[in-house]
């Protein structure tokens, strides 16, 4: 695990060492406020609540994600790197685990320049922080599912460009089969189509967490799904350092 | 150790139908949650835990929800939310709740049965978005059954409302538990009164039965009259003497004749098939016929349905609420001038509370006596009452009666289309309510600070919008609704239309606290026919801005008042009772009026609200009509509700209507402040942004070796 944390520390500190990390984190918050003040129309609305940020999170998130993880293992391959990181002494879970940790710590720095938002509502009304801390937990959780999907895609490739195209399709499906409105198209397909999507889906279930109920059943979920991605990713590592 | 590739591909997918099954087996633990909203929303009450382990019979609950796919996608996710606390219910409940999901288009009989036995109906929604208009029925029916009891139905509209905050149209779900709650009571309350129904009667209930002797009656039914002999025995043997089972002679068809007792012409019978039986209460009586009903029934269907006319009969089991208003001329003349017209608004009230009271209908403008048996009054508008009826209203504080008023000093009814003004009028109550320190200040409040308002009333029949100051809307801000009080704690918002305001006075004994006050910056205006909207003039406002002798500040438009209240008629004698001949409704029991003043009450309590039109329900429902942001009128009526828990001290249900906020409003920003706020939000991450990367930067360069 320690090792771990040092490749997650060594990580994290390269995306700040890049123009990258502040675009993605300035387009991220800009896209937060624009959705909260634009789209949802806080000021119109008059409630002193975040659902107008929160909801469409799933969306940005499966945007934003991609980008930081589509260069995790595919610039690796691209430039040979990886064959370096088979000869460290560290396992492969470690290293894994360690770009799941450093991007996650890259996602988090993101939402926290978000919270300028609910200071605000605070500021403006009496703002239950309860939904809140349940938004922020549920864009950890998804953030970690988007991140590990991202990072196993990432791990395909050796071109960025490819892995962020997939990552988006993936990210995106996995939101997009869970939202009400994709729902609602599968009126004319059998039964069981819809209930397999919004089991599946990321969207529904986040809303429940950012509501302000963390459940077991959406908790265990979106961690399944990130631990089953980050097998896959060290799987699929593992059979590239079998072979090489 | 060697790793095979094979092994690995098999381990992964191993790994994926785990991730599924622990998923699957995950997905039966219900419950497991924490609720971190404050107030705990999301999560039961005590007091319905309470109400759940004290069942003595399993309560069951039924839910008739279409499949996802069939419900529409405004409705879709409020259903998983119902869907949750059912189950809540199941868990908190134990073996005391039996919950049941029919999806009624995949079970037919099951459809067929709510559609008979229930009076479930698929809802019909209209739905317009900005791709389509559509309509698309569904089913979202819950019902509740507790053995012995009638079942209670909730379907859509009792579990769903329109967002009235919001600035598109969009559903969200009332408060779901209070009324499934409301629901479990009433069904255990049902059966609780079935055994101390009758103690309630003060007289002998006469129930005369009309029933063809079971040697004649055909085969299907030969059973019939010996089970309802022995049922109806049973009754009176529990009645303890307040129940008298009499078996009509159907021999005497002068009896039958007179009584219109039904009779039915069966083919193969040569005599008429008697199936039917009278009750008598004191002087009303009450016919009942079991013809409806085939003999395949139940006991327990044929008692429920002589239970549920005795029930009807009785006194007490719902709390009576009388509404005072002026009712219509039956006759169709109209009033006088100087009466207000015909409020029909009010009408509507009566029949909200009627899902939840037995509401009495008391006329204003003939006001001379009170049902005895009122559990709560309230007085609607009232304009110029006489002595006498305001002595009746004393007196019947003075005997512990809970009263709601809503009233002002001003008449600023424009039904007519005429007048779009307030005119100075009083209510008459105005020395009655000074005596309990409530002084009804003349003149009309205008609030600068009040949002868009949407006329109805235009001469041109048109729709004006426009931040017009008579519109005064409270809750919006801070400072507006008293959230010290208990049942205000969640109360919203709501909307005044040229309202009135009050001052309290202290009175010994009596406890008075402000309910809802109108903005910082609104002020009073004198009540005038030239009191009239004035848009040329004043585009913005609608009426002239305040004044220099206008003093701006809060004024209180709602309070409640609680304690031993002193009679305005302490010290001095009853206004005397004008002669008239009893009319029909005097001849029920009512509150005797002594000529010697009863001089202070019982502890009881009051609320009184300074608007007459504060309960306009015709209005909100226009208001509804023309977009959700215009309906704060409809959220008038949750004040009224919320009142009515705390008059009638129905603690339990207040508790659970007043968890949590459900409505948080923000503090109004002029435009300008809104762009500097939002500004600022996009500055300041930016700014911490700027100031990240520049302290990485020169950390990295501090590291840099010199050479």
């Amino acid at each position: 695990m320690s090792k771990s944390l040092v490749l997650a520390g060594k990580e994290f500190r390269s995306y700040f060492s890049s123009w990258l990390a502040y675009i993605f984190i300035a387009l991220f918050v800009a896209a937060a406020l624009v959705s909260f003040f634009f789209l949802a129309g806080f000021f119109a609305d008059g409630r002193a609540e975040l659902r107008g940020y929160f909801s469409w999170l799933p969306l940005t998130l499966a945007i934003l994600v991609p980008g930081l993880t589509m260069r995790q293992w595919a610039k690796e391959n691209e430039m040979g790197s990886i064959e370096l990181l088979m000869t460290l002494p560290a396992h492969t879970r470690d290293l894994v685990l360690g770009k799941f940790l450093g991007t996650m710590g890259f996602v988090a720095v993101a939402l926290l320049f978000t919270l300028g938002i609910p200071i605000t509502v605070e500021i403006l009304g009496d703002l239950d922080w309860g939904p809140v801390v349940g938004g922020y937990a549920a864009a950890l959780l998804l953030g970690g599912a988007y991140v590990a999907i991202g990072l196993y895609v990432s791990s395909w490739f050796h071109d960025q460009f490819p892995a962020l195209l997939v990552g988006w399709l993936l990210c995106g499906l996995l939101a997009a089969v869970g939202h009400e409105t994709v729902l609602g198209w599968c009126e004319a397909l059998p039964a069981f189509v819809s209930r397999t999507f919004a089991f599946v889906g990321f969207w529904d279930r986040f809303r429940a967490i950012e509501r302000g109920v963390l459940d077991l059943r959406d908790v265990a979920y979106y961690l399944s799904v990130t631990g089953l991605f980050l097998y896959l990713n060290v799987a699929r590592i593992r059979t590239k350092r079998w072979t090489a | 150790m060697k790793i095979d590739r094979t092994q690995i591909v098999i381990s992964a997918l191993l790994v994926a139908v785990n991730v599924i099954l622990f998923n699957l087996i995950v997905g039966e633990f219900r419950g497991l949650r924490a609720d971190l909203t404050d107030g705990k929303v999301f999560s039961l009450s005590p007091t319905t835990e309470r109400l759940l382990a004290g069942l003595k019979e399993p309560v069951e609950i039924t839910a008739y929800v279409s499949a996802d796919e069939n419900i529409h996608e405004d409705v879709r996710p409020l259903v998983p939310e119902v869907m949750d606390l059912l189950e809540e219910y199941e868990i908190k409940g134990g073996s005391k709740v039996r919950l049941r999901r029919i999806v009624p288009e995949e079970d037919e009989k099951a459809e067929k049965e709510a559609r008979r036995d229930y009076r479930i109906r698929p809802q019909i929604g209209i739905f317009r978005d900005a791709r389509a208009q559509g309509v698309q029925s569904f089913y979202l029916s819950l019902v509740v059954k507790y053995p012995g009891s009638d079942a209670i139905t909730l379907n859509a509209d009792d579990l769903i409302t329109q967002n009235v905050f919001a600035q598109e149209q969009s559903l969200e779900l009332k408060n779901v538990e209070l009324e499934l709650t409301k629901a479990i009571k009433k069904a255990v309350l049902g059966f609780e009164s079935k055994r101390n129904l009758f103690r309630r009667f003060p007289t002998t209930i006469e129930l005369t039965t009309f029933i063809t002797p079971a040697d004649q009656m055909p085969p299907s039914l030969k059973d019939v009259p010996g089970r309802i002999d022995e049922l109806l025995d049973d009754l009176a043997a529990r009645s303890e003497g307040k129940l008298v089972h009499v078996k009509a002679d159907l021999g005497d068809e002068a009896l039958l004749k007179r009584l219109r007792v039904p009779a039915l012409d069966v083919e193969g019978l040569d005599h008429p098939l008697h199936l039917a039986m009278i009750l008598k209460l004191g002087d009303q009586s009450r016919r009942l016929s079991l013809l409806d009903y085939d003999g395949a029934r139940s006991n327990e269907d044929i008692e429920g349905v002589i239970m549920g006319v005795v029930r009807s009969a009785s006194p007490g089991v719902l709390r009576r609420v009388g509404v005072a208003q002026y009712l219509p001329d039956p006759d169709g003349r109209m009033r006088m001038m100087g009466q207000p017209s015909l409020p029909p608004a009010y009408l509507a009230l009566a029949r909200t509370l009627g899902q939840d009271y037995d509401v009495v209908d008391l006329d204003l403008g003939q006001l001379r006596s009170l049902p005895a048996d009122l559990d709560l009054l309230i007085v609607m508008e009232p304009a110029k009452l006489d002595e006498r009826a305001a002595y009746l209203i004393d007196q019947y504080v003075m005997g512990g009666g809970k009263t709601i008023f809503c009233l002002d000093r001003s008449d600023s009814s424009m039904l007519d289309g005429t007048r779009q003004g307030a005119e100075a009028r009083d209510s008459g109550l105005e020395e009655l309510l000074a005596t309990w320190g409530v002084k009804l200040q003349e003149g009309v409040v205008l609030d600068p600070n009040c949002g868009e308002f949407f006329d109805t009333r235009s001469r041109e029949g048109t729709l004006l919008e426009g931040p017009w100051m008579s519109s005064v809307e409270v809750g919006l801000d801070e400072g507006g609704v008293n959230r010290e009080v208990g049942y205000m704690r969640a109360f919203e918002a709501a909307r005044f239309w040229f309202p009135g305001s009050i001052e309290l006075t202290p009175v010994a004994g009596l406890s008075q606290n402000w309910l809802l006050r109108s903005g910082a910056e609104s002020f009073v205006r004198k009540a005038s026919p030239q009191l009239v909207p004035d848009l040329a003039s004043w585009p913005k406002s609608a009426f002239e801005p305040a004044r220099a002798d206008e003093k701006r500040g809060r004024r209180i438009l709602a309070a409640e008042i609680s304690g031993v209240f002193p009679s305005h008629w302490a010290d001095k004698p009853a206004p005397k009772k004008e002669k008239e001949a009893p009319t029909e409704e005097e001849a029920e029991p009512s509150l005797e009026i002594a000529d010697q003043p009863i001089p202070s009450s019982r502890p009881t309590r009051m609320v009184v609200v300074a608007n007459g039109e504060f309960l306009d329900l015709v209005q909100a429902q226009v208001e509804s009509q023309a977009g959700p942001k215009y309906a704060l009128f409809s959220a008038n009526a949750r004040f009224l509700v919320n009142a009515i828990d705390w008059l009638l001290e129905d603690d339990d249900l207040a508790a659970i209507r007043n968890r949590g906020r459900s409505f948080r409003p923000i503090e109004r920003l002029e435009e300008g402040a809104q762009n500097r706020t939002m500004l600022l939000n996009f500055v300041l991450p930016l700014v911490g942004l700027a100031a990240l990367g520049g302290t990485l930067y020169w950390r990295r360069r501090l590291r840099r070796p010199l050479i």
